[in-house]
């Protein structure tokens, strides 16, 4: 056992440090006080990305064949921990490099790969996840979005909610229904966001600009050739996205290198010496490595290619409460700093904190999956 | 990076499951005594080695985690922590079990009773003393573990010899809480658990109502950390790792042993059932060494020194 990163792994973050450090423009942190899915980030993206892409750093462990480098699981996971500690300027393209692409690789049409891998690789593709609707959040099996066969085509009906990048992107990835079988029924569909009638709405949230939407679907033809992945089939698929998805964002990362700054604030105020404020800065340091442990443990599994587990959802938790309790030492030793806007990684990072545990699935639906999968609790019988 | 258990700790944790099974199924009935203390098994484990590990070089710092954590997840009570860290690595030539005590050396500390040796940890210096006949004075049981103090603290000092740098035997101390803690809220955990699935109100599993199940479940969150911080502390070396250890430990365990005496019910609140003997070892453990406010502290003070 070896809590340790081995000389490649340490070579291969430097060489992530250094691009940043050369890469990164000096306004970087103005745009990045925009929220992730703002016209600025997203924009910046796909001046950034493709920068990344050609230095092998966007897409690294992807296989040969599809633009990347054959890097290892640890590789890409070191990759996500220092996008995520500059405050992830890949911007919404994270999703495309860490579980879309992924996807498409394993379950995608020839056609399909050729069409949206190369796109993803180089930096130039903008994707929105159309999962959650009105009535379908944390029950996704209970989404109503119809996909009605009509020849050689599909007939989309219905709407998204909480669709994240949607107003900027060029593809959604979208579940919908082709049966009433509750998770038998269900098919992924890519389709193009300028298919005629699509319409988003954004949300006004906390949770920055353009960030979250609803979409609407009104007799949206798309050609069969969309249905990713076999029609029925859509629920082991989505499991496998997701469980690429849930620990795919190393959070912890971000909200330890927050804590650096607000101690760093809290030091140039000659505020370090107060007892108190050491001891909940070690209270929220300790949240952030509990996380970091039991995520690197699930990156441990993946790495030596065993199936996704329970034990991401423990990881999961842990992550949504550090991101908290990094937030909330913030809140209370550095108020103005957040009314004032004077340090810019701070709403960010507390916008990100207060989403962590919605987004991806909720928080209290991992203890579920703990509940069910870990401790092997019987489920609550249905009303 | 590399989280998988070594195929030798593998070997040595599935030995040490076959005796403390053997352990369990000749133990003798709860007698309703508050506190307790396993000696058959602690002379067992002695002479089969496991307390060694962590001085061995073919299982080392992790292996010596991964036996007190095993040892303390179940309802026995044996001097395994500071026998695996502080004498194996600190004072291998002294007799165990192994008490410790801190500050002024005269309050009650666990296993003191029944140690064959002390150590004394002082600002520079631990020092340490063998234990004779009238050394100690057992105190009346409020925590699971037999506890004692030393009947003439200053005798025991004169006695002392230094063993090592005080600096070193405080942070295999603060592994060992940590091993030994995470250890025990585990054993607790997987206990409540058990109870839950099998006791029936309202009509229904008591674990199959959410509230419950998600508290569990955050409980199970937090000493599934607990216990990768321990094992982390003692493979790395740090005193950073060591403190966050014990110090995130700590902090956890009122919040979860609170969560777990509820879901117990009243059967939580008997020396019938085994609750207690993980309970009242943990309300012991979150004082250890100055406790979480002492640990988060000092965490911070090394993740953060005044000068950078």
């Amino acid at each position: 056992m070896d809590f340790s990163w081995s000389g490649p792994q340490s070579a291969f973050r430097a060489r992530v440090v250094d691009f940043l450090k050369s890469e990164l423009p000096d306004d970087w942190s103005e745009i990045a006080r925009h929220g992730p899915g703002s016209r600025q980030q997203t924009d910046f993206s796909l001046r950034f990305c493709p920068k990344l892409a050609e230095a092998g750093l966007l897409v690294p462990h992807w296989p040969k064949e599809f633009g990347g480098e054959g890097a290892t699981v640890w590789e890409h996971f070191i990759l996500g921990e220092e996008m995520w500690a500059a405050g992830e300027p890949r911007g919404p393209q994270y999703m495309n490099v860490n579980w879309i692409g992924p996807t498409i690789m394993r379950f995608g049409t020839d056609e399909q790969k050729e069409l949206h891998l190369p796109r993803a690789a180089q930096g130039q593709a903008i994707w929105c996840q159309g999962f959650s609707e009105p009535s379908a959040g944390s029950d996704l099996v209970s989404l109503r979005t119809s996909a009605e066969r009509d020849g050689d085509n599909f007939v989309i009906n219905g709407s998204k909610i909480w669709t994240s990048y949607a107003g900027l992107a060029d593809h959604c990835f979208l579940l919908a229904r082709t049966s009433g079988k509750r998770k038998d029924g269900i098919c992924i569909f890519i389709v193009p966001m300028d298919t005629p009638g699509i319409s988003v709405r954004p949300i006004p949230s906390l949770v920055g600009e353009g960030d979250i939407h609803e979409v609407f679907f009104n007799d949206v033809t798309v050609p069969a050739s969309a249905m990713l992945g076999e029609e029925g089939k859509a629920w082991s698929i989505i499991t496998y996205s997701l469980g690429n998805e849930r620990v795919g964002i190393p959070r912890y990362e971000f909200s330890r290198r927050t804590l650096d700054t607000l101690v760093a604030r809290l030091k140039e105020e000659d505020r370090w010496n107060d007892e108190y404020i050491r001891y909940r800065a070690g209270q929220a340091l300790c949240a952030c490595e509990a996380a970091r442990l039991l995520v690197y443990r699930v990156v441990d599994e993946r790495s030596r290619g065993a199936p996704p587990s329970a034990e991401s959802s423990l990881a999961r938790f842990a992550v949504i409460t550090a991101d908290h309790a990094v937030s909330n030492f913030g809140l209370e030793f550095l108020p103005d700093s957040y009314s004032n806007d004077d340090i810019s990684s701070l709403k960010p990072h507390h916008e990100r904190a207060i989403a962590s545990g919605i987004a991806s699935g909720a928080a209290e639906i991992q203890l579920g999956i703990v509940a069910q999968s870990y401790l092997e609790l019987p489920w609550e019988p249905r009303a | 990076m590399n989280f998988a258990v070594p195929e030798e700790c593998n070997a040595l944790i599935g030995a040490l499951e076959k005796l403390l099974a053997q352990a369990e199924a000749t133990a003798q009935a709860v007698d309703g005594s508050r506190s307790f203390f396993t000696g058959a098994l602690d002379a067992a484990l002695e002479e089969a080695g496991f307390l060694d590990a962590a001085g061995l070089e073919e299982f080392g710092p992790i292996a010596a985690a991964m036996v007190v954590q095993e040892i303390s997840s179940k309802p026995v009570i044996v001097e395994a922590a500071h026998s695996s860290f502080v004498r194996a690595l600190a004072l291998p030539d002294w007799p165990r079990p192994i008490a410790v005590l801190t500050g002024k050396f005269d309050q009650a500390t666990r296993f003191l009773g029944v140690a064959r040796s002390v150590v004394l940890l002082g600002e520079n210096h631990a020092r340490a003393c063998r234990i004779e006949g009238k050394d100690t004075i057992a105190t009346e049981p409020f925590f699971a573990y037999p506890m004692a103090r030393l009947a003439d603290p200053a005798a025991c000092l004169a006695r002392s010899e230094v063993v090592s740098d005080a600096a070193l035997v405080r942070r295999l101390l603060l592994v060992a809480t940590a091993c030994e803690l995470s250890g025990v809220l585990k054993g607790a955990l997987f206990s409540v658990n058990e109870y839950v699935k099998n006791r029936r109100q309202f009509g229904r599993a008591l674990g199959s109502f959410q509230a419950v199940q998600h508290r569990l479940a955050m409980c199970a969150s937090t000493i599934a950390a607990g216990e990768w911080l321990a094992r982390r502390a003692a493979v790395s070396g740090s005193m950073e790792d060591a403190v966050m250890a014990a110090g995130y430990l700590q902090e956890s365990t009122s919040r979860i042993l609170y969560d777990l005496h509820q879901f117990m019910g009243a059967m939580g609140l008997t020396l019938e059932h085994p609750l207690y003997r993980w309970s009242y070892r943990a309300k012991l453990l979150v004082s250890d060494l100055g406790g979480a406010s002492r640990q988060l502290r000092d965490v911070a003070v090394i993740a953060w020194p005044e000068t950078a």
